[in-house]
């Protein structure tokens, strides 16, 4: 057989494993956890798409702050496509590294919100589209949103409301991976003068439902953005309003203070 | 109309009405006003004159692509060659004529062999049209005064005085005196209008819109050969704006069909743009909102907006593999989403100064991030997901610092194991006077479920003034 003919096999056998396009080379988008990162070989794949299930409109928080930052990674402007007004906050984006420059949000009708999603997906522009929508996708529109961001290399996350009694999540999937991520208790630090604790990093309870290829697994991880005392103490304890003390419970001490300062 | 002229006004243009009163162009102001007491006159506007008459003679170039200017209120148009396309020279001129008093103008059209003589025909004859046969314009020329023809003042107040008053009586008299006492100039002036010297026009170049007709051999109407048309027009289009050096802001895609009425299709861009695949791709998201019905038989692509297109490089020199190309936003995709039907907006988000957190983001739209992101520093952490309206929640707090126990949503009852706070945030007093001496306490809270939650309380749990002290749910971290 000449290498003519093997070149042309070769050449047969990638289209099959639908690796003939140019960004084929497996990409990924590390999620900031190592121990997720080596679970599923460096990241969350490009040129595909993942599902995120919340199981409370209050858990959504949980999911964002395992997405905002694959998000900050990822190469290309992020479209966050919903068929609702976003609910996303400037300045909270902005704290947590999402460059709102290359943030587009776009509100469609509910009819057309999986449509768009397609068109920005399989354009030829680089882009990580974000779909919040009520609607379940099926298995037909998810394998047509599939060949569009293989065709493009382009990467897509669900983001829908799925409560865990009803949809537990182990129905059959075409994403590449498939996430349930919850609020998992602090450890709470305790300053001295103060009446609660504050709360301490954030901690997340990440279920890996399903993963193409792989199996599932579930971390507790702890997100190190949100780690304590990240500004001066002096710069904690500086902003806050004065504890609002009824009158007769101040001590004599106390109340000279008080009075030396003008209050 | 009335214009100043020699430390004067002079009435410039008359209605039919005034025309009827008996008020002439040329007189005095003052004369005019006590003929007609109730005169209505305005000021003569020469650069919107100018402009009027720039338009009308960009709209002339239907009858032939040779328009010219006569200052300051005729048009000429160089129509040789031209006539048998509209039924014939008296045809041609009844058009002409039609066509412009229905755009509102009174007008006197002649035709002759030379511009000169149509000039000094239709400026004489007010009102009405004029068709001279080849070679016969000195007869035409012959009765009319000499003022028809464009001399200074002063010589012809010497021809009045020499009883010289019309064009024939002009052209009878032998030409070397002539020459000698008014000099060649005027001479000149005779001789082009009676063709015996050629005088060209300087045809003015209308910067007309790009547009595309096409009649279909057969009716379409199926998407398919929509889109086919499409595809055959868009790069024409393309090529005619690349070589003006503009790009395409809107394109209008007119369909006519058989039934006579037109299906139109508008799409924008957001920024001029003459790139073939661009606009295909744009006008072809656009055809399902095309209902052929019994199909189309003539399409019509017009740019209706262009602008300069910016000279910029196409690709950067250095190769990027992680530019700044790739992180910007795409203009392409972006006009795509905001032609698209079913998309409602298309917006980015800004923060903005304001007191309270809910109206501390403006949505502006794609591209328009120029400043830099919020620079104000932020001590405190804000939610990534933030309720424009706030919902009302019941909250157990603990006293003295005010810091929340237990918090019930939506008969929930959620126990709030650590809490951070409160940030006090003042109300905008200068705006309005409800937010005067507002107050509301911020405090992130955690659940002993881990939901961190955004909590305010109005007011700051001692005075009435300050707020009524009901808490509300504002956001999720």
């Amino acid at each position: 057989m000449t290498t003519d003919a093997v070149a042309r096999l070769r050449e047969q056998v990638r289209r099959l494993e639908r690796r003939n396009f140019p960004h084929s080379h497996a990409d990924t988008l590390p999620t900031g956890h190592s121990a997720v990162d080596d679970h599923l070989g460096g990241g969350l794949r490009t040129g595909s798409l993942h599902d995120f299930l919340i199981s409370d409109p209050l858990e959504t928080g949980a999911s964002l702050a395992m997405l905002l930052p694959i998000l900050k990674e990822g190469r290309g402007p992020v479209f966050w496509i919903s068929d609702t007004p976003a609910e996303l906050n400037a300045c909270g984006l902005h704290q947590s590294g999402v460059s709102l420059e290359h943030l587009l949000c776009i509100e469609t009708q509910p009819d057309n919100l999986l449509s768009v999603a397609e068109d920005v997906l399989r354009g030829p522009e680089r882009a990580l589209a974000v779909v919040a929508g009520r609607h379940v996708p099926t298995l037909k529109e998810i394998r047509r949103l599939n060949l569009a961001v293989e065709a493009s290399g382009n990467t897509g996350f669900f983001l829908r409301s799925a409560p865990l009694a009803q949809a537990p999540g182990k129905d059959p999937c075409a994403c590449a991976t498939r996430w349930r991520i919850l609020s998992q208790p602090s450890s709470p630090v305790s300053l001295p003068g103060l009446g609660m604790p504050r709360p301490g990093s954030r901690r997340l309870s990440a279920a890996l439902l399903r993963v193409r290829g792989g199996r599932p697994a579930h971390w507790i991880l702890d997100c190190t953005d949100h780690a304590p005392l990240s500004r001066s103490l002096d710069a904690l304890l500086a902003h806050r309003a004065p504890p609002a003390f009824p009158p007769g419970r101040l001590s004599d001490r106390q109340t000279t203070r008080c009075a030396r300062a003008g209050t | 109309m009335h214009a100043l002229a020699h430390n004067r006004h002079t009435v410039t243009g008359v209605s039919p009405a005034a025309l009827a009163a008996g008020l002439t162009p040329g007189m005095p102001l003052a004369q005019a006003r006590s003929l007609v007491p109730d005169l209505l006159t305005a000021e003569e506007d020469a650069e919107a004159q100018r402009a009027a008459l720039t338009d009308l003679c960009s709209w002339l170039i239907w009858l032939s692509p040779l328009p010219a200017f006569d200052a300051p209120d005729g048009l000429y148009s160089d129509t040789t060659g031209c006539a048998h396309l509209y039924g014939g020279e008296a045809t041609m001129l009844d058009l002409v004529r039609e066509r412009l008093q229905a755009r509102g103008h009174s007008c006197s059209v002649a035709l002759s062999d030379t511009a000169a003589a149509s000039r000094a025909l239709a400026r004489s004859g007010i009102d009405q049209i004029c068709l001279v046969p080849p070679g016969q314009q000195k007869q035409a020329l012959h009765p009319l005064p000499c003022s028809a023809l464009p001399l200074p003042d002063k010589t012809l107040a010497t021809l009045t005085r020499l009883g010289l008053t019309t064009i024939g009586a002009l052209t009878d008299l032998p030409r070397a005196p002539l020459a000698r006492r008014f000099g060649a100039q005027r001479l000149t002036c005779l001789d082009e209008a009676l063709g015996r010297q050629a005088s060209p026009l300087s045809v003015f170049q209308p910067a007309d819109r790009i547009s595309l007709t096409r009649s279909l051999v057969e009716p379409i109407s199926t998407s398919d050969a929509i889109a086919t048309v499409i595809a055959a027009l868009v790069p024409v289009v393309c090529e005619k704006l690349t070589a003006r050096g503009e790009g395409a802001r809107q394109l209008d895609f007119l369909c006519v069909r058989v039934d006579g009425s037109i299906q139109a299709v508008r799409v924008g861009t957001s920024d001029p743009t003459a790139d073939v695949p661009r606009l295909t791709r744009l006008l072809r998201d656009q055809i399902p909102q095309i209902a052929p019905e019994f199909g189309i038989e003539t399409v019509i692509l017009t740019v209706s907006a262009n602008e300069p297109l910016e000279a910029r490089p196409e690709r950067s020199v250095l190769p990027d593999g992680a530019g700044s190309s790739e992180t910007g936003l795409p203009a392409t995709l972006i006009d795509r989403l905001l032609n698209r039907p079913g998309v409602i907006s298309v917006y980015q988000l800004a923060p903005r100064f304001s007191a309270w957190p809910e109206d501390g983001q403006s949505r502006i739209s794609p591209g328009d991030v120029a400043e830099p992101a919020d620079a104000r520093q932020m001590l405190w952490a804000r939610p990534n997901i933030l309720f424009d309206l706030p919902v009302r929640v019941q909250v157990t707090a603990l006293h003295p610092d005010g810091a929340p126990r237990q918090l019930i949503l939506k008969r929930q009852t959620y126990r709030i194991a650590a809490a951070d706070g409160p940030e006090r945030l003042l109300g905008e007093w200068w705006q309005t006077t409800e937010s005067y001496g507002a107050i509301r306490d911020y405090w992130q809270v955690e659940t002993t479920t881990g939901l961190r939650l955004w909590l305010f309380r109005k007011g700051d749990g001692a005075h009435e003034w300050s707020g009524s002290g009901d808490w509300f749910l504002q956001g999720v971290f």
